[in-house]
């Protein structure tokens, strides 16, 4: 009886100091992300002083997300904050576009690859999962040569474009496994009722596959929020920047203001975080819909 | 009848693949014979002067490049020293997250935070966060004694890697254990109670029962992270820019230095290639180390 107390104090306070470790590993450095966002520039700047300031300023965030943006032949000539809110209506209009068209035309295909037979089939679909796993670096040279023969360089369909190659192959990936676990009974019996093949994939499949189309939707979104490389080598003017390269800019461009490039991160982050708490469980199912046989 | 539904089946799949196929085929596949072609021609891509072939003079160059050796080891030692640290974590993460216990909900409800961070602002908070004078990191160390001096993590050689390594596993840990997790959601609670009736310990399970049933996971998450991390670029360009002394200089910031740098465009292209080379070989040691055959 005794020593079962003592297993039971001893895994409690196990699972206590777990917690605190994964809590302040998790959480510090956010924290840090924020409180610096909000603290003096002068309090940044002193070493010694307490790690949370007595007056916190919000001007920071005011100034990034009430300037306002006046765009002069692609160059914005407001102020710096200015340039990072129209990046960050870029990155929502970009990864938005993306995600809409991936889902759209990658669930379509998807569909095709899980139920149709067609020759090549198969084939096809490794090649998809090749390519998918091909470093971004390897394709930048023929797909700049490519863009600018078709004079889209620095124009917003431009990445777009090649946040579908991304988010397209990943798609079609998942979601003809998904396909393939829903059962066919519904689709054959919509067809006896007088649906067409693609009629039966418009009105029974998509709204079944609701789950895994949010999961993958997501996940698209998160990716294509994300990217960094593309967006730095096809987007030159200033007007089209999108967030993370106008996040990586603050430091050169408008001097160091640590407090600023925070406030920033923090406005770049708040949105996928939130994401991912609130829908933890369609990620998760999304990154492991590759990986679990069902 | 049969043979005229089939075939109007195989033409309504062609159909519903083709929109998809032509991006693939338009900038994926083209692209990437494009590159190979880009290896072996004498063409500038930038004034579109050349003519000929060069033959495998730009992959001769590679492998007398002091500075590509330089940058494959660095990856490597990238990629192993982020997927080692990010697997040992992951597991012990994953174990705890798997007892169940109150409040586990809200921790693997946060959990997923730092992976959702944007790669380019988790650069900006570590770099401040690192900053020598003013940065979080030493602030702690010297308010609590730990170091007299303020260190400059980023400024030497060999510490900066590490530090990044850092860096890139506080956001990439959440990945490793979110797949784990789901892999030990599959594992059947019978399995356990078989072993302790056997009478084998927390160790032997995990030995003999976890980590073999989630080897499967565990080769998808590695190369998912390996392709990933053979790639790294974002964190490297944000805080060290290859340096100092080209001891972070990883195979894709050189490939972009010499592409977008020098607008060696040739050389850039072959670069590219040997990249995924190396991310194809690793794949396939994995899949041979750990025989799951069984998975895709």
């Amino acid at each position: 009886m005794k020593r079962s107390l003592r297993k039971k104090a001893g895994r409690s306070l196990l699972i206590s100091i777990g917690s605190i470790v994964f809590l302040a590993w998790t959480l510090l450095p956010l924290a840090w992300m924020f409180i610096s966002s909000i603290s003096p520039t002068r309090h940044l700047l002193d070493l010694s002083a307490s790690w949370i300031p007595s007056e916190p300023v919000w001007t920071r965030y005011q100034d990034i997300l009430f300037s306002e943006t006046i765009v002069n032949k692609g160059t914005i000539v407001s102020s710096p904050a200015a340039v990072f809110k129209r990046a960050l209506l870029n990155s929502i209009f970009i990864s938005g576009v993306a995600t809409a068209i991936s889902i759209s035309v990658g669930g379509m295909a998807a569909y095709a690859f899980a139920r149709l037979s067609f020759r090549f089939r198969d084939k096809l679909l490794m090649l998809i999962l090749i390519l998918q796993l091909l470093p971004t670096i390897s394709l930048l040279v023929p797909l700049y040569v490519i863009f600018r023969k078709m004079g889209i360089i620095d124009h917003l369909i431009c990445l777009v474009l090649l946040y579908v190659t991304f988010t397209l192959s990943y798609t079609i990936w998942v979601m003809s496994g998904y396909f393939r676990s829903i059962s066919g009974d519904l689709e054959a019996a919509a067809m006896v009722d007088g649906c067409s093949r693609f009629g039966a994939y418009i009105r029974i499949i998509v709204p079944i596959a609701k789950p895994g189309f949010t999961a993958t939707g997501i996940l698209s979104f998160l990716m294509a929020w994300d990217e960094f490389m593309y967006s730095l080598i096809f987007m030159n003017s200033q007007a089209n920047k999108t967030i993370t390269v106008a996040l990586s800019e603050f430091t050169s461009k408008f001097g160091i203001d640590y407090g600023m490039m925070m406030a920033a991160s923090c406005i770049a982050t708040v949105i996928p975080v939130l994401i991912s708490i609130v829908f933890q469980k369609n990620i998760t199912q999304g990154l492991t819909m590759g990986a679990i046989k069902e | 009848m049969n043979r005229k539904l089939s075939r109007k089946e195989s033409r309504l799949g062609i159909a519903m693949i083709s929109p998809a196929m032509a991006v693939i085929v338009g900038l994926m596949l083209y692209p990437l014979l494009y590159t190979v072609y880009l290896t072996v021609a004498d063409y500038n891509v930038m004034t579109g002067v050349g003519s000929g072939f060069t033959g495998l003079e730009k992959y001769i160059r590679v492998i007398g490049d002091s500075q590509v050796w330089n940058a494959v080891g660095v990856t490597i030692y990238f990629v192993a020293g982020s997927l080692l640290l990010q697997m040992i974590l992951g597991f012990a993460a994953a174990l705890f997250l798997n007892i169940p216990f109150r409040g586990q909900k809200y921790l693997r409800a946060i959990m997923l935070a730092p992976w959702a961070v944007p790669t380019v602002a988790n650069a900006q908070l570590w770099n401040w966060i690192l900053n020598a004078s003013y940065g979080a990191l030493n602030k702690l160390l010297l308010q609590t004694g730990m170091i007299s001096e303020p260190i400059v993590w980023l400024g030497r050689p060999g510490l900066a890697l590490n530090v990044i390594i850092v860096a890139d596993t506080w956001k990439m840990l959440p990945l490793f254990v979110i797949m784990l997790l789901a892999g030990m959601a599959t594992i059947p609670e019978s399995h356990y109670e078989a072993a302790k009736l056997e009478g084998a310990g927390v160790l032997a399970s995990f030995r003999l029962i976890t980590f073999p049933l989630l080897k499967p996971m565990l080769l998808v998450v590695l190369i998912l992270r390996t392709s990933q991390a053979m790639k790294v670029f974002d964190i490297i360009y944000m805080l060290t820019q290859g340096g100092p002394n080209n001891s972070t200089m990883t195979i894709s910031y050189y490939t972009y230095y010499q592409t977008f740098g020098l607008f060696d465009f040739g050389y850039g292209a072959t670069l590219g290639m040997i990249v995924t080379m190396i991310t194809v070989f690793i794949a396939l040691i994995y899949k041979k180390i750990l025989k799951a055959d069984d998975v895709y």
